[in-house]
């Protein structure tokens, strides 16, 4: 097993770089397939992992409605991604229509994407720049983390004005 | 064969990496346990590293396990999980350990989750193709030869048995171009094998003897999932149906005694049989408050009450794989969890009904009704019925939740009943839940202070068919938590439970309590070191239906998890 971890290691720092969004097709809410990297192409994207099941999840919701809305403006997007199974998925609809998100969300059913950031807690977000480099990551929400998130929105858009 | 084939792809890879532009991931979790369960020891130490790389079209995904034990099922060290995968814009490929959920599932659903030691995904390739921009055919196949298995009450780390399968499958997705409908019709072939005892009558000797022997079968299993699309509704039907062939017939053998001489015979023997399942799902959401019904149908392999925990009746079950959507609500409130319905998707009629409406902007109110039952033998019928020989379950629910710029609040009631059907009568259990407080409160931008109280009353029963009522009790239950979090990395919680549930105390009617209490930490982003000390109530944990018994634990456990 050793000698597999080491190989596994090996491979991965030494090609280890800056990290990116992985490239993968998702449904939207109507079943149709939408490429990831294609939505997030030119636009600063705050992609955010949530459940229908999460409660924390759902306290976030309405901080991210009101970031989606305050920098539509300034090239900067919200994608929530339900990573809800087939048993719950259909619950999905519900939620965002009570809970009114302003956003665009596509499911995650087999946890594709999710599984690639090693991650089991949710609600997870992650933050990419126009080019899919991932700036930043987060696990978990307790209140106040929405200042943390657009801290570092804010970060992105001055680094991108600066280039 | 199999070693050598993830050796392949071990190697292969790796080596078609050598060029720019790579992504990666590494992640670790390790847990350890020390302490006493039922008076036996309960110590484990599970740990699983993970790591993926990606390189333009390229992914791999690798982990490794060493647990001696784990905390559920047997020793072991060596691969947990190897994938591969080709995603182009137009088609994909997937080797290795291969996920996938046909529809909602009633088909096809194969998943793994580390947290009840449940894996019934198959070693094989997948491949998807995007038809004219916005259809989708997706072929699967690939073996599972080591399925192992829990029952619903299953209290025991180790699996109540093992089976073997093979499957190949095909699922097509065709969406209307102005958005209006979508169809996924699907197919699917499989072989399981699994252990069945088996009588024989030796005529040289005039005795009968019990084999253990391998019985196979062969299925075929064909459906389709709709979900048309209103401007301001939504409707998903699916239907499957299943034919199964088997090598020994399922069959009641019994041996009859006459003097000196035996005979055996077998009664009712089906070399075939058929099953279906269908689920409905409505949405309606005008604007004001959202709806949603779902209805399910499932008849994929009903079963006397003795057989439900047999592992041997494997073939006649629902299929490893055929797992559709539950069709009631899993709760995040510990009360609630610990009385909710294991879903059977062998023999379950049943409808939830689910209404939310905002009462203020930052008041929001759900209203949620659930009812299932078994079905009836002769003619299933397509309600469930709270015949108390169907066990049937029922939960009516009221939340309210305020979430307001500084406190977060909720506030629940909820009626359950639960039914276990006997032989002369059945044991019935009431329980009425509160939750008064499950709230938090951040005074500062660095501190935030949670509470949670749930109360519930519960009454047990017995009740024989023909309506008298036997003896019976009544017992309480709560269950609190305090917990602080501090700058976001720092957290403590206190955890008390305390009921005088008989059936958590050997049959006595005394008050129990657990205290437990845990920290956890987060010092740097991606690492995260949680650490718990005392009695721990245990109870049911149910994650997408499936359902394990867990039992109280006195000790400590530590988990790590880091990402790199």
């Amino acid at each position: 097993m050793m000698r597999l971890l080491s190989l596994l290691l090996i491979v991965a720092l030494s090609f280890g770089q800056e990290k990116s969004l992985p490239q993968v097709k998702l449904k939207d809410m109507k079943n149709k397939i939408q490429s990831l990297d294609k939505i997030v192409d030119g636009k600063i994207t705050l992609i955010n992992f949530w459940a229908t099941y999460c409660v924390p999840c759902r306290k976030e919701m309405k901080h991210l409605n009101r970031i989606s809305t305050t920098y539509a403006d300034s090239n900067v997007q919200v994608v929530g991604i339900s990573i809800d199974d087939s048993r719950t998925v259909g619950r999905v609809k519900s939620m965002v229509k009570s809970q009114k998100l302003n956003y665009k969300i596509l499911l995650d059913t087999e946890q594709k994407l999710y599984k690639n950031f090693n991650t089991t807690a949710m609600p997870f977000s992650i933050l990419v720049n126009t080019d899919g480099k991932i700036l930043w990551q987060h696990t978990g929400y307790l209140p106040g983390d929405e200042a943390q998130m657009e801290l570092e929105i804010k970060k992105a858009l001055n680094t991108q004005v600066k280039n | 064969m199999f070693s050598a084939f993830r050796i392949f792809i071990l190697f292969a890879f790796p080596l078609s990496l050598l060029a720019q532009g790579v992504s990666w991931n590494i992640g670790l979790k390790s847990t350890l346990g020390r302490g006493q369960q039922d008076e036996n020891d309960y110590n484990y130490f599970e740990n699983f590293v993970t790591g993926s790389v990606e390189m333009g079209h390229w992914y791999f995904d690798l982990s490794l396990e060493s647990s001696q034990p784990p905390e559920y099922g047997s020793d072991y060290q060596g691969l947990d999980r190897l994938f591969i995968s080709y995603i182009g814009d137009q088609r994909s490929l997937e080797i290795g350990d291969i996920s996938a959920v046909f529809g909602r599932g009633l088909a096809l659903n194969l998943d793994e989750n580390q947290a009840i030691d449940f894996d019934n995904e198959i070693m094989g390739l997948r491949f998807s193709s995007i038809l004219f921009e916005n259809h989708e055919i997706d072929f699967i196949a690939g073996v599972n030869d080591a399925f192992s298995f829990y029952s619903p009450s299953s209290e025991l780390r180790k699996p109540d048995g093992k089976a073997a399968y093979e499957l190949a499958g095909m699922e097509a997705t065709i969406n209307s171009g102005s958005g209006l409908w979508s169809f996924g019709p699907y197919a699917v072939l499989s072989r399981l094998e699994s252990d069945y005892l088996w009588n024989e009558l030796d005529p040289s000797t005039g005795s009968v003897n019990i084999d253990t022997v391998s019985q196979k079968m062969h299925a075929i299993q064909g459906g389709w999932g709709q979900s048309i699309y209103g401007n301001s509704w939504d409707v998903y039907l699916e239907y499957n149906r299943t034919w199964k062939a088997f090598n020994y017939p399922l069959v009641q053998q019994s041996v009859l005694s006459n003097g000196d001489e035996l005979t055996l015979r077998n009664n009712l023997k089906e070399y075939t049989r058929e099953a279906q399942a269908l689920n409905i799902q409505v949405n309606w959401f005008p604007g004001k408050f959202t709806t949603m019904f779902e209805y399910k149908r499932y008849l994929q392999g009903p079963e006397k009450s003795s057989q439900k925990s047999d592992p041997l009746y494997q073939a006649s079950k629902p299929l490893p794989w055929q797992m559709g959507p539950t069709g009631i609500r899993e709760h995040d409130i510990s009360l609630l969890g610990n009385v909710t319905h294991p879903v059977d998707y062998g023999d379950e009629l049943g409808w939830n009904f689910e209404f939310r409406t905002d009462l203020s902007d930052n008041l929001s109110m759900v209203l949620n009704a659930a009812q299932t039952s078994q079905s009836q033998e002769v003619d299933p019928g397509f309600l469930p019925e709270q015949d108390l020989s169907l066990n049937p379950w029922q939960e009516y629910y009221a939340e309210f939740e305020y979430s307001g710029s500084s406190i977060y609040q909720r506030v629940l009631l909820a009626y359950t009943k639960q039914v276990l059907s006997g032989q002369s009568a059945a044991e019935i259990v009431e329980h009425y839940t509160l939750v008064p407080a499950y709230m938090s409160w951040h005074p500062s931008n660095t501190l935030v202070l949670s509470s949670v109280v749930e109360l519930q009353m519960s009454k047990a029963f017995s009740q024989r068919y023909s309506g008298e009522r036997l003896g019976g009790h009544n017992f309480s239950s709560g269950h609190f938590i305090a917990s602080a979090d501090f700058n976001h990395l720092y957290s403590a919680s206190l955890i008390w439970d305390v009921s005088d549930d008989p059936s958590l105390n050997s049959g006595k009617h005394e008050m129990q309590n657990w205290i437990s209490a845990e920290v956890s930490m987060k010092p740097i982003e991606g690492l995260w070191i949680r650490a718990s000390y005392g009695k721990e109530k245990g109870g049911v944990r149910c994650t997408g239906g499936v359902c394990r018994v867990l039992n109280p634990f006195e000790g400590y456990r530590m988990t790590l998890e880091w990402r790199l």
